[in-house]
Protein backbone atom coordinates (compact mmCIF):
# COMPACT_ATOMS: atom_id res chain seq x y z
CA UNK A 1 0.00 0.00 0.00
CA UNK A 2 2.88 2.62 0.97
CA UNK A 3 4.76 1.25 -2.37
CA UNK A 4 1.51 2.40 -4.33
CA UNK A 5 1.25 5.48 -2.54
CA UNK A 6 4.75 6.01 -3.56
CA UNK A 7 4.23 5.24 -6.93
CA UNK A 8 1.60 7.74 -7.84
CA UNK A 9 4.28 10.19 -5.92
CA UNK A 10 6.48 9.48 -8.40
CA UNK A 11 4.80 9.42 -11.42
CA UNK A 12 3.22 12.73 -10.48
CA UNK A 13 7.30 13.56 -10.07
CA UNK A 14 8.09 12.46 -13.75
CA UNK A 15 5.61 14.95 -15.22
CA UNK A 16 7.68 17.98 -13.60
CA UNK A 17 10.45 17.01 -15.74
CA UNK A 18 11.90 19.28 -18.60
CA UNK A 19 12.76 17.07 -21.92
CA UNK A 20 11.24 17.79 -25.29
CA UNK A 21 8.07 15.76 -24.38
CA UNK A 22 7.48 17.89 -21.34
CA UNK A 23 7.55 20.78 -22.80
CA UNK A 24 5.00 20.34 -26.02
CA UNK A 25 1.75 21.57 -25.52
CA UNK A 26 -0.43 19.86 -23.37
CA UNK A 27 -3.33 20.25 -25.90
CA UNK A 28 -1.08 18.87 -28.53
CA UNK A 29 -0.43 15.51 -26.28
CA UNK A 30 -4.04 15.09 -25.28
CA UNK A 31 -4.92 15.18 -28.74
CA UNK A 32 -2.34 12.77 -29.86
CA UNK A 33 -2.94 10.47 -27.63
CA UNK A 34 -6.86 10.58 -28.10
CA UNK A 35 -6.22 10.23 -31.71
CA UNK A 36 -3.81 7.26 -31.38
CA UNK A 37 -5.96 5.19 -28.89
CA UNK A 38 -9.09 5.37 -31.19
CA UNK A 39 -6.60 3.90 -33.70
CA UNK A 40 -5.42 1.00 -31.98
CA UNK A 41 -9.05 0.43 -31.11
CA UNK A 42 -10.65 0.78 -34.28
CA UNK A 43 -8.54 -1.58 -35.71
CA UNK A 44 -9.51 -5.24 -36.41
CA UNK A 45 -9.80 -8.63 -34.21
CA UNK A 46 -7.15 -9.95 -36.10
CA UNK A 47 -4.88 -7.21 -36.92
CA UNK A 48 -1.80 -8.20 -34.82
CA UNK A 49 0.67 -7.52 -37.58
CA UNK A 50 -0.59 -4.21 -38.66
CA UNK A 51 -0.27 -3.39 -35.25
CA UNK A 52 3.19 -3.89 -34.32
CA UNK A 53 4.60 -0.37 -36.25
CA UNK A 54 2.48 1.19 -33.76
CA UNK A 55 4.72 -0.24 -31.06
CA UNK A 56 7.55 2.63 -32.04
CA UNK A 57 5.13 5.33 -30.67
CA UNK A 58 5.28 4.25 -27.12
CA UNK A 59 9.36 3.25 -27.37
CA UNK A 60 10.34 6.81 -29.07
CA UNK A 61 8.19 8.72 -26.62
CA UNK A 62 9.55 7.14 -23.62
CA UNK A 63 13.12 7.48 -24.61
CA UNK A 64 12.39 11.37 -25.22
CA UNK A 65 11.33 11.96 -22.23
CA UNK A 66 13.82 9.83 -20.72
CA UNK A 67 10.79 7.77 -18.33
CA UNK A 68 12.27 4.64 -16.97
CA UNK A 69 10.06 1.67 -18.42
CA UNK A 70 9.76 -0.39 -14.96
CA UNK A 71 7.72 1.63 -13.42
CA UNK A 72 5.70 2.28 -16.37
CA UNK A 73 5.53 -1.57 -17.32
CA UNK A 74 4.25 -2.46 -13.07
CA UNK A 75 1.54 0.38 -13.67
CA UNK A 76 0.53 -1.71 -17.07
CA UNK A 77 0.22 -5.02 -14.91
CA UNK A 78 -3.14 -3.12 -13.18
CA UNK A 79 -4.85 -3.55 -16.69
CA UNK A 80 -3.58 -6.99 -17.22
CA UNK A 81 -5.83 -8.99 -15.52
CA UNK A 82 -8.63 -7.34 -18.07
CA UNK A 83 -7.07 -7.92 -21.06
CA UNK A 84 -5.88 -11.46 -19.62
CA UNK A 85 -10.06 -12.40 -19.43
CA UNK A 86 -10.47 -11.33 -22.99
CA UNK A 87 -7.59 -13.48 -24.47
CA UNK A 88 -8.08 -16.49 -22.53
CA UNK A 89 -11.60 -16.05 -23.77
CA UNK A 90 -10.90 -15.63 -27.51
CA UNK A 91 -8.30 -18.65 -26.87
CA UNK A 92 -11.54 -20.85 -26.23
CA UNK A 93 -14.37 -19.36 -28.33
CA UNK A 94 -12.77 -17.68 -31.31
CA UNK A 95 -11.37 -20.35 -34.35
CA UNK A 96 -8.24 -17.96 -34.50
CA UNK A 97 -7.81 -17.61 -31.33
CA UNK A 98 -4.32 -17.04 -30.77
CA UNK A 99 -4.05 -14.46 -32.88
CA UNK A 100 -6.89 -12.56 -31.64
CA UNK A 101 -5.49 -13.21 -28.39
CA UNK A 102 -2.31 -11.43 -29.57
CA UNK A 103 -4.26 -8.74 -30.77
CA UNK A 104 -6.01 -8.48 -27.44
CA UNK A 105 -3.01 -7.99 -25.50
CA UNK A 106 -0.54 -5.92 -27.63
CA UNK A 107 -4.01 -3.19 -28.14
CA UNK A 108 -4.12 -2.98 -24.08
CA UNK A 109 -0.69 -2.76 -24.20
CA UNK A 110 -0.46 0.07 -26.33
CA UNK A 111 -3.42 1.75 -25.37
CA UNK A 112 -2.26 1.83 -21.47
CA UNK A 113 0.78 3.09 -22.24
CA UNK A 114 0.12 5.82 -24.35
CA UNK A 115 -2.25 6.82 -21.41
CA UNK A 116 0.77 6.44 -19.51
CA UNK A 117 3.29 8.25 -20.81
CA UNK A 118 0.60 11.44 -21.21
CA UNK A 119 -0.15 11.49 -17.54
CA UNK A 120 3.64 10.88 -16.75
CA UNK A 121 4.53 13.83 -19.44
CA UNK A 122 2.02 16.23 -18.06
CA UNK A 123 0.65 17.73 -14.97
CA UNK A 124 -2.24 16.58 -14.17
CA UNK A 125 -3.53 20.55 -13.64
CA UNK A 126 -2.69 21.16 -17.53
CA UNK A 127 -4.67 17.94 -18.77
CA UNK A 128 -7.65 19.00 -17.14
CA UNK A 129 -7.26 22.86 -18.12
CA UNK A 130 -6.96 21.30 -21.62
CA UNK A 131 -9.90 19.17 -21.61
CA UNK A 132 -11.71 22.32 -20.24
CA UNK A 133 -10.95 24.45 -22.78
CA UNK A 134 -11.63 21.82 -25.13
CA UNK A 135 -15.22 22.09 -24.16
CA UNK A 136 -15.53 18.58 -22.27
CA UNK A 137 -18.22 18.59 -20.38
CA UNK A 138 -17.78 19.92 -16.65
CA UNK A 139 -19.40 16.98 -15.17
CA UNK A 140 -16.69 14.55 -16.90
CA UNK A 141 -13.73 17.15 -16.01
CA UNK A 142 -14.84 17.48 -12.55
CA UNK A 143 -15.54 13.47 -12.16
CA UNK A 144 -12.19 12.76 -13.18
CA UNK A 145 -10.59 16.03 -11.34
CA UNK A 146 -12.07 13.98 -7.92
CA UNK A 147 -10.95 10.47 -8.89
CA UNK A 148 -7.12 11.83 -9.34
CA UNK A 149 -7.25 13.65 -6.41
CA UNK A 150 -9.19 10.84 -3.89
CA UNK A 151 -7.02 8.14 -5.43
CA UNK A 152 -4.41 9.31 -3.13
CA UNK A 153 -6.52 9.99 0.23
CA UNK A 154 -8.35 6.52 -0.27
CA UNK A 155 -4.66 4.87 -0.54
CA UNK A 156 -3.66 6.42 2.43
CA UNK A 157 -6.73 5.55 4.46
CA UNK A 158 -6.50 2.21 3.15
CA UNK A 159 -3.07 1.55 4.41
CA UNK A 160 -3.43 3.46 8.04
CA UNK A 161 -6.39 0.96 8.26
CA UNK A 162 -4.09 -2.10 7.46
CA UNK A 163 -1.44 -0.54 9.96
CA UNK A 164 -4.19 -0.40 12.34
CA UNK A 165 -5.20 -4.18 11.60
CA UNK A 166 -1.58 -5.89 11.67
CA UNK A 167 -0.45 -3.93 14.88
CA UNK A 168 -3.05 -5.70 16.59
CA UNK A 169 -3.39 -8.46 14.60
CA UNK A 170 -1.30 -10.76 16.73
CA UNK A 171 0.25 -12.56 13.97
CA UNK A 172 3.62 -12.17 11.77
CA UNK A 173 1.93 -11.95 8.21
CA UNK A 174 2.28 -8.78 6.25
CA UNK A 175 -0.84 -8.84 4.92
CA UNK A 176 -4.66 -9.12 5.85
CA UNK A 177 -6.04 -12.42 6.23
CA UNK A 178 -8.87 -13.38 3.75
CA UNK A 179 -11.57 -13.83 6.81
CA UNK A 180 -11.05 -10.24 7.51
CA UNK A 181 -10.96 -9.05 3.73
CA UNK A 182 -15.18 -8.76 3.99
CA UNK A 183 -14.97 -6.07 6.53
CA UNK A 184 -11.58 -4.25 6.10
CA UNK A 185 -13.40 -3.58 2.35
CA UNK A 186 -16.57 -3.26 3.62
CA UNK A 187 -15.31 -0.22 5.97
CA UNK A 188 -13.26 1.37 3.79
CA UNK A 189 -16.42 1.29 1.50
CA UNK A 190 -18.50 2.69 4.14
CA UNK A 191 -15.98 5.49 5.02
CA UNK A 192 -15.92 6.33 1.15
CA UNK A 193 -19.05 6.94 1.08
CA UNK A 194 -19.14 9.17 4.09
CA UNK A 195 -16.38 11.02 2.62
CA UNK A 196 -17.94 11.41 -1.00
CA UNK A 197 -20.86 12.62 1.36
CA UNK A 198 -18.61 15.50 2.89
CA UNK A 199 -17.33 16.42 -0.29
CA UNK A 200 -20.31 17.36 -2.20
CA UNK A 201 -21.44 18.87 1.04
CA UNK A 202 -18.40 21.70 0.58
CA UNK A 203 -19.09 21.73 -3.05
CA UNK A 204 -23.02 22.86 -2.58
CA UNK A 205 -21.34 25.15 0.01
CA UNK A 206 -18.92 26.84 -2.76
CA UNK A 207 -21.65 27.32 -5.11
CA UNK A 208 -21.60 23.59 -7.06
CA UNK B 1 -25.82 40.12 11.11
CA UNK B 2 -26.11 36.30 11.46
CA UNK B 3 -29.61 35.79 13.02
CA UNK B 4 -31.07 32.30 14.41
CA UNK B 5 -33.79 31.62 15.85
CA UNK B 6 -35.85 28.53 17.44
CA UNK B 7 -33.81 26.52 14.82
CA UNK B 8 -34.69 22.85 15.01
CA UNK B 9 -33.13 19.96 13.09
CA UNK B 10 -33.60 16.55 13.09
CA UNK B 11 -32.21 13.49 11.45
CA UNK B 12 -33.86 11.19 8.76
CA UNK B 13 -34.52 8.46 11.54
CA UNK B 14 -36.64 11.24 13.34
CA UNK B 15 -33.63 12.23 16.59
CA UNK B 16 -34.14 15.42 16.92
CA UNK B 17 -30.43 17.16 17.46
CA UNK B 18 -31.27 20.75 17.69
CA UNK B 19 -34.16 22.14 19.44
CA UNK B 20 -35.13 25.61 19.54
CA UNK B 21 -31.24 26.83 18.90
CA UNK B 22 -31.36 30.85 18.80
CA UNK B 23 -28.84 33.23 18.91
CA UNK B 24 -27.12 36.08 16.86
CA UNK B 25 -23.56 36.84 15.62
CA UNK B 26 -22.40 40.43 14.63
CA UNK B 27 -20.13 41.21 11.69
CA UNK B 28 -16.61 41.18 12.83
CA UNK B 29 -17.30 39.49 16.39
CA UNK B 30 -15.98 36.14 17.01
CA UNK B 31 -17.99 33.23 19.29
CA UNK B 32 -17.17 30.16 20.25
CA UNK B 33 -19.64 27.35 19.78
CA UNK B 34 -18.65 24.97 22.42
CA UNK B 35 -20.32 21.27 23.37
CA UNK B 36 -19.61 17.60 24.13
CA UNK B 37 -18.81 15.16 21.14
CA UNK B 38 -22.60 14.32 19.53
CA UNK B 39 -23.74 17.26 21.46
CA UNK B 40 -24.85 18.79 17.26
CA UNK B 41 -22.20 21.23 16.89
CA UNK B 42 -21.12 20.03 13.54
CA UNK B 43 -24.93 19.48 12.85
CA UNK B 44 -25.97 23.03 13.51
CA UNK B 45 -22.63 24.79 12.01
CA UNK B 46 -24.29 21.99 8.60
CA UNK B 47 -27.53 23.09 9.05
CA UNK B 48 -26.72 27.14 8.91
CA UNK B 49 -24.99 26.61 5.93
CA UNK B 50 -27.91 24.79 3.73
CA UNK B 51 -26.37 21.77 4.00
CA UNK B 52 -28.74 19.50 6.38
CA UNK B 53 -32.31 20.80 6.11
CA UNK B 54 -34.14 22.40 9.15
CA UNK B 55 -37.26 21.30 10.40
CA UNK B 56 -38.59 24.08 12.18
CA UNK B 57 -37.59 28.07 12.72
CA UNK B 58 -35.70 30.09 10.59
CA UNK B 59 -32.20 31.84 9.97
CA UNK B 60 -30.76 34.86 8.13
CA UNK B 61 -27.80 36.13 7.36
CA UNK B 62 -27.42 40.06 5.91
CA UNK B 63 -30.97 39.71 5.85
CA UNK B 64 -31.25 36.81 3.46
CA UNK B 65 -33.21 34.22 5.00
CA UNK B 66 -32.04 30.51 4.71
CA UNK B 67 -34.65 28.79 2.60
CA UNK B 68 -35.21 27.05 -0.81
CA UNK B 69 -35.83 29.91 -3.18
CA UNK B 70 -32.96 32.06 -1.21
CA UNK B 71 -30.36 29.27 -0.73
CA UNK B 72 -28.18 30.11 -3.41
CA UNK B 73 -27.75 34.00 -2.07
CA UNK B 74 -27.98 33.04 1.50
CA UNK B 75 -24.80 30.95 0.87
CA UNK B 76 -22.61 33.96 -0.71
CA UNK B 77 -22.53 35.31 3.00
CA UNK B 78 -21.45 32.10 4.79
CA UNK B 79 -18.32 30.47 4.45
CA UNK B 80 -18.14 26.94 5.96
CA UNK B 81 -14.66 25.51 6.84
CA UNK B 82 -15.03 21.46 7.37
CA UNK B 83 -12.89 19.88 10.19
CA UNK B 84 -10.83 17.27 7.97
CA UNK B 85 -9.45 19.79 5.12
CA UNK B 86 -9.18 16.71 3.32
CA UNK B 87 -12.97 16.87 2.33
CA UNK B 88 -12.59 20.28 1.55
CA UNK B 89 -9.50 20.72 -0.63
CA UNK B 90 -11.06 18.24 -3.53
CA UNK B 91 -9.15 19.46 -6.72
CA UNK B 92 -5.90 18.38 -7.72
CA UNK B 93 -4.13 21.63 -7.49
CA UNK B 94 -4.47 24.45 -4.76
CA UNK B 95 -5.07 26.87 -7.16
CA UNK B 96 -7.91 25.26 -9.39
CA UNK B 97 -9.45 24.33 -5.16
CA UNK B 98 -9.42 27.74 -4.47
CA UNK B 99 -10.55 29.17 -8.03
CA UNK B 100 -13.89 26.64 -7.82
CA UNK B 101 -15.63 29.02 -5.64
CA UNK B 102 -15.15 31.85 -7.44
CA UNK B 103 -15.71 30.30 -10.88
CA UNK B 104 -19.22 28.76 -10.04
CA UNK B 105 -20.29 32.58 -8.45
CA UNK B 106 -19.74 33.57 -12.37
CA UNK B 107 -16.16 35.72 -11.45
CA UNK B 108 -14.96 36.15 -15.04
CA UNK B 109 -11.91 33.84 -15.67
CA UNK B 110 -9.66 36.62 -16.42
CA UNK B 111 -10.34 38.03 -12.63
CA UNK B 112 -9.90 34.12 -11.20
CA UNK B 113 -6.02 34.64 -11.41
CA UNK B 114 -5.49 37.63 -9.28
CA UNK B 115 -8.45 36.46 -6.77
CA UNK B 116 -6.43 33.62 -6.05
CA UNK B 117 -3.38 35.29 -5.78
CA UNK B 118 -4.67 37.57 -3.21
CA UNK B 119 -6.55 35.37 -1.29
CA UNK B 120 -3.25 33.28 -1.15
CA UNK B 121 -1.07 36.05 -0.38
CA UNK B 122 -3.58 37.56 3.16
CA UNK B 123 -3.21 34.09 4.78
CA UNK B 124 0.89 33.95 3.59
CA UNK B 125 0.85 30.64 1.32
CA UNK B 126 1.17 32.16 -1.84
CA UNK B 127 4.18 29.64 -2.52
CA UNK B 128 1.32 26.77 -2.09
CA UNK B 129 -0.63 27.94 -5.22
CA UNK B 130 0.23 24.89 -7.82
CA UNK B 131 0.90 22.24 -5.18
CA UNK B 132 -1.28 19.12 -5.08
CA UNK B 133 -3.19 18.93 -1.32
CA UNK B 134 -1.93 15.18 -1.19
CA UNK B 135 1.81 16.87 -0.29
CA UNK B 136 0.98 19.20 2.25
CA UNK B 137 1.20 19.34 6.25
CA UNK B 138 -1.80 19.56 8.45
CA UNK B 139 -1.39 22.79 8.54
CA UNK B 140 -0.59 24.02 5.21
CA UNK B 141 -3.67 22.25 4.23
CA UNK B 142 -5.83 23.92 7.18
CA UNK B 143 -4.65 27.20 5.92
CA UNK B 144 -5.61 26.28 2.05
CA UNK B 145 -9.00 24.82 2.98
CA UNK B 146 -9.56 28.39 4.54
CA UNK B 147 -8.46 30.12 1.74
CA UNK B 148 -10.91 28.27 -0.80
CA UNK B 149 -13.88 29.83 1.96
CA UNK B 150 -12.19 33.21 1.54
CA UNK B 151 -12.17 33.51 -1.90
CA UNK B 152 -16.07 33.25 -2.21
CA UNK B 153 -15.67 36.67 0.21
CA UNK B 154 -18.45 35.65 2.92
CA UNK B 155 -19.32 38.04 5.77
CA UNK B 156 -19.53 35.10 8.10
CA UNK B 157 -17.35 31.86 8.54
CA UNK B 158 -18.35 28.59 10.36
CA UNK B 159 -15.31 26.49 11.49
CA UNK B 160 -15.83 23.59 12.50
CA UNK B 161 -12.78 22.37 14.83
CA UNK B 162 -9.90 24.80 13.06
CA UNK B 163 -7.69 22.95 15.75
CA UNK B 164 -7.86 20.04 14.84
CA UNK B 165 -4.59 18.24 13.04
CA UNK B 166 -2.64 21.99 13.77
CA UNK B 167 0.55 21.91 16.08
CA UNK B 168 1.15 24.67 19.15
CA UNK B 169 2.41 26.81 16.02
CA UNK B 170 0.07 26.31 13.44
CA UNK B 171 -2.42 26.59 16.21
CA UNK B 172 -0.89 29.81 17.61
CA UNK B 173 -0.36 31.63 14.14
CA UNK B 174 -4.44 30.26 12.79
CA UNK B 175 -5.51 32.61 16.18
CA UNK B 176 -3.96 35.65 15.31
CA UNK B 177 -5.30 35.05 11.16
CA UNK B 178 -8.44 34.68 12.57
CA UNK B 179 -8.41 37.90 14.70
CA UNK B 180 -7.12 39.93 11.76
CA UNK B 181 -9.91 38.54 9.54
CA UNK B 182 -12.93 40.69 9.36
CA UNK B 183 -15.28 38.03 8.84
CA UNK B 184 -18.20 37.20 11.89
CA UNK B 185 -17.35 34.00 12.99
CA UNK B 186 -18.44 31.17 14.92
CA UNK B 187 -15.38 28.72 16.04
CA UNK B 188 -16.87 25.16 16.99
CA UNK B 189 -14.13 23.71 18.97
CA UNK B 190 -13.35 21.56 22.23
CA UNK B 191 -10.70 24.18 22.72
CA UNK B 192 -11.34 26.00 25.63
CA UNK B 193 -7.95 28.10 25.24
CA UNK B 194 -8.24 28.80 22.02
CA UNK B 195 -11.45 29.92 22.09
CA UNK B 196 -10.07 32.28 24.12
CA UNK B 197 -7.66 33.46 22.44
CA UNK B 198 -9.96 34.24 19.18
CA UNK B 199 -13.42 34.50 20.60
CA UNK B 200 -15.32 37.63 22.49
CA UNK B 201 -18.36 35.40 23.41
CA UNK B 202 -18.98 31.89 24.40
CA UNK B 203 -21.74 29.64 23.13
CA UNK B 204 -22.68 26.42 25.05
CA UNK B 205 -24.61 24.07 23.12
CA UNK B 206 -26.11 21.30 25.03
CA UNK B 207 -29.04 19.09 24.93
CA UNK B 208 -30.27 20.95 21.66
CA UNK B 209 -29.90 23.91 23.08
CA UNK B 210 -27.51 26.89 22.85
CA UNK B 211 -27.04 29.19 25.78
CA UNK B 212 -25.26 32.22 25.97
CA UNK B 213 -22.07 32.30 28.64
CA UNK B 214 -20.62 35.55 27.82
CA UNK B 215 -17.16 36.60 27.37
CA UNK B 216 -14.84 33.65 27.85
CA UNK B 217 -12.68 34.79 30.68
CA UNK B 218 -11.11 32.32 33.15
CA UNK B 219 -13.72 31.91 35.77
CA UNK B 220 -16.41 31.67 32.59
CA UNK B 221 -14.34 28.68 30.96
CA UNK B 222 -13.01 26.52 34.11
CA UNK B 223 -16.97 26.59 35.22
CA UNK B 224 -17.45 25.48 31.26
CA UNK B 225 -15.04 23.06 31.47
CA UNK B 226 -16.38 21.46 35.46
CA UNK B 227 -19.94 21.18 33.42
CA UNK B 228 -18.71 19.37 30.24
CA UNK B 229 -16.35 17.15 32.60
CA UNK B 230 -19.62 16.31 34.48
CA UNK B 231 -18.42 17.59 38.65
Amino acid sequence: MHKAIRELHQLENLAAKGTVIHRLPPAVKLVCTLVYVIAVAALGRYSFYVLTPFVLYPCILMALAELPYALLLKRLAIALPFALFGAVSSLIFDPHGVLAALTILLKTYLCVMAALILVATTCFTEISRTLRRMRVPKIFVVTLELTYRYIGVLLEEAHSMRTAYLLRSGTKTRNLEMMHMGSFLGQLVLRSFDRAERIYAAMKCRGY
Amino acid sequence: MLNVNNLSVSYPDGTEVLRGVSFTLKRRENAALIGANGAGKTSLLLSLSGILGISGGNADACGVALGKQTLGEYRRSIGLVFQNPDDQLFMPSIFEDIAFGPRNLGVPEAEIAPLVQRTLESLGIAHLSARSPLKLSGGEKRLCALATTLAMEPEFLLLDEPTAFLDPKARHNLAGLLNRLPQGKLIATHDLSFARLTCSRVLLLSDGEVSDRGAPTEATLSALERELVGN
